[in-house]
């Protein structure tokens, strides 16, 4: 797939999840170096992310129907999301992720940045998508990774993989952002300039 | 002081949508977590508005506009939309929503589109 067309839906995407994130937590928000994106297949992806021991996270996994049918997958680490609900406002500031109200707002938060990525997909291949209600799990990120890669590995094709640096406030969040189109999906993405 | 039922199945987000609205002088008198519970709780409370989120678990906001509309054609409904979701709000339009806000949300632009749908 043609990179500048994948880095400027990388570059989109982050501009409106900055934008949005620093309208919910009420603070300043940047991206913190060039958004990326990459198409990988499932094998590149299973190498990449075997890389690192992960620990605990938080996983947000949104299935999407239409023309870019496909799954998303958004991770941040156990400790950038302990420093996140410290920015959430109006939560209490000792309450954890496990707290239903800050649960609720990193969920936002999560959806947010799909939205933002998936939104800025759209625009540039002018197809239509519609978003389920995303799920949400804190557990073995490791465990997550292998769970939802057996689950989509029947269905799908490529995946896109964005990278993504935010400083929230004044501190850096890393998170991970993986796009499960379907094959139909790619194949229209690749018929609307993304060869 | 006009009344607001609130639909959104993000606890946090019903929770902001709140504040603004009660520090900008409304009275939100009631909060539904999905469309089914939209429907049930405008039936009980009657409210002036409601503003409703579209992607819900059980009832999505769309079918609650049309379930809501068919029974009180008078209804004022206006949907809170992510990003992104340009076809859902136009089929929401299409239902008899009659304005909508993109979430996050902005004080500013709730507080315009109230007056508006008031004026």
């Amino acid at each position: 797939m043609n990179t500048t067309f994948l880095t400027s839906i990388a570059k989109t995407g982050a501009a409106k999840g900055v934008e949005s994130l620093a309208k919910l937590l009420k603070v300043p928000v940047k991206v913190a170096k060039p958004a990326n994106a990459q198409l990988m297949n499932l094998d590149e992806v299973i190498t990449r992310l075997g890389q690192t021991d992960y620990g605990h996270g938080l996983a947000l996994f949104l299935e999407v129907t239409g023309e870019l049918e496909g799954k998303v997958l958004i991770t941040f680490t156990q400790e950038d999301i302990a420093r996140i609900c410290r920015l959430i406002p109006r939560v209490p500031k000792e309450a954890g992720p496990e707290h239903p109200l800050v649960r609720s707002a990193l969920l936002e938060m999560c959806n947010i940045l799909a939205s933002s990525f998936m939104s800025a997909i759209a625009e540039y291949t002018d197809l239509d998508y519609l978003a389920n209600p995303p799920e949400m799990t804190i557990d073995m990120l490791d465990a997550v990774f292998i769970s939802v890669l057996t689950s989509i590995c029947q269905t799908s094709g490529p995946v896109v993989y964005f990278d993504t640096e935010l400083i929230i406030d004044v501190e850096r969040f890393y998170g991970k952002i993986l796009y499960f189109p379907s094959p139909g999906a790619i194949k229209k993405m690749l018929s609307r300039g993304g060869k | 002081m006009k009344k607001i039922l609130v639909v959104d199945d993000a606890s946090y987000m019903r929770m902001m949508l709140k504040e603004i609205l009660e520090d900008n002088g409304y009275e939100v008198i009631g909060e539904a977590a999905n469309g089914a519970e939209a429907v049930k709780k405008y039936q009980e409370l009657m409210p002036d508005v409601v503003t409703m989120d579209i992607t819900m678990p059980e009832m999505d906001g769309i079918e609650a506009v049309k379930k809501i509309l068919s029974m009180f054609p008078e209804a004022i409904i206006i949907m809170c939309s992510a990003m992104g979701q340009k076809n859902l709000v136009m089929k929401s339009l299409e239902a008899g929503a009659r304005d909508f806000v993109v979430k996050p949300f902005e004080a500013e632009r709730i507080i315009q589109t109230l007056e508006s749908v008031f004026s």
